[in-house]
């Protein structure tokens, strides 16, 4: 089943880098959105079905921790999944994160190999087959 | 700027280049004097005490090598705005690399990265830099600044 994925980065670059580690692992991937910032990616949502959100934390406007309390507190988006891509190293900011429902957090500079793992965990390997990804798989 | 932070900026530099921009670079010691740069990226980390800016002074070369390394471009389709946008980047991981290598207290907070042109060699004599080359050339040049509150 492909997901669609919303990408939320102020960097356009780091969205493409995203997009492309996301295209090369055989993540089954529907629509792909983007945003520059967490208001850009809440005006997105209300027009797009996202199965899973890939933010940044730290952008202007709105950051990833003002993003995720923003989806936790409308009862449309309280349970999506969302994964942070950051350069955030403050621990007490990437639980405040965690605490709020995150799924998990990769650092930059990151493998792709750390995208594709945490998302296999995410979403589901029930039969030991991650039922993101195509048969070609991850081959970086 | 002490032996740990330079070795720590040297440390967060190789560790970002290598990673997402697939480049390997070389350091020298201290750079009192002027680097040809044709941009430059920079960001700040800020504590209640106050604050340090990093500047990265590159030349458009190694730019838009490591903006084609990133993108998995050709260098010639590289464009501006891929440049300006790979540099930003490239100061964000870096500073945040940086940071996370000697503040264990999480009293610093990483700024928004920012870009600009530069005509030759600039002014503003800084605190402390570190010239790195890539293919035996000097392609840029890391310089901080340490500025109170």
């Amino acid at each position: 089943m492909p997901y669609n994925i919303l990408i939320v980065d102020d960097s356009r670059s780091m969205r493409k880098v995203i997009r492309k580690v996301l295209d090369l692992s055989g993540f089954q991937m529907g629509e792909c959105v983007e945003a520059g910032n967490g208001r850009e990616a809440l005006e997105l949502l209300e027009s797009h079905w996202i199965d899973l959100v890939l933010s940044d934390i730290h952008m202007p406007v709105m950051d990833g921790i003002g993003f995720i309390r923003a989806l936790r507190n409308n009862q449309s988006w309280s349970d999506l999944p969302v994964v942070f891509i950051t350069t955030e190293s403050n621990e007490d900011r990437l639980q405040e994160a965690m605490d709020l429902g995150a799924k998990g957090y990769i650092r930059k500079p990151f493998q792709p190999e750390e995208i594709r793992s945490l998302l296999c965990q995410i979403m589901g390997e029930s039969d030991g087959v991650p039922r993101a990804f195509s048969d070609e798989g991850c081959d970086f | 700027m002490g032996f740990q932070e330079r070795s720590a900026m040297k440390d967060a530099i190789s560790e970002v280049l290598e990673t997402m921009f697939f480049m390997f670079v070389d350091f020298d010691g201290d750079c009192p004097g002027d680097h040809y740069s044709d941009c430059e990226s920079f960001i700040s980390l800020k504590n209640n005490k106050g604050r340090v800016d990093i500047a990265f002074k590159v030349r458009e070369e190694f730019a838009r090598m490591i903006s084609a390394n990133l993108l998995g471009l050709d260098e010639l389709d590289v464009t501006q705005e891929d440049m300006e946008d790979t540099m930003k980047e490239f100061a964000n991981m870096v500073g945040g690399n940086y940071k996370a290598r000697f503040d264990v207290n999480n009293q610093w907070e990483l700024g928004i990265p920012q870009f600009r042109n530069l005509t030759g060699t600039s002014g503003d004599p800084a605190d402390a830099g570190l010239l790195f080359f890539c293919f035996g050339r000097s392609m840029g040049k890391v310089e901080w600044w340490n500025r109170a509150c």
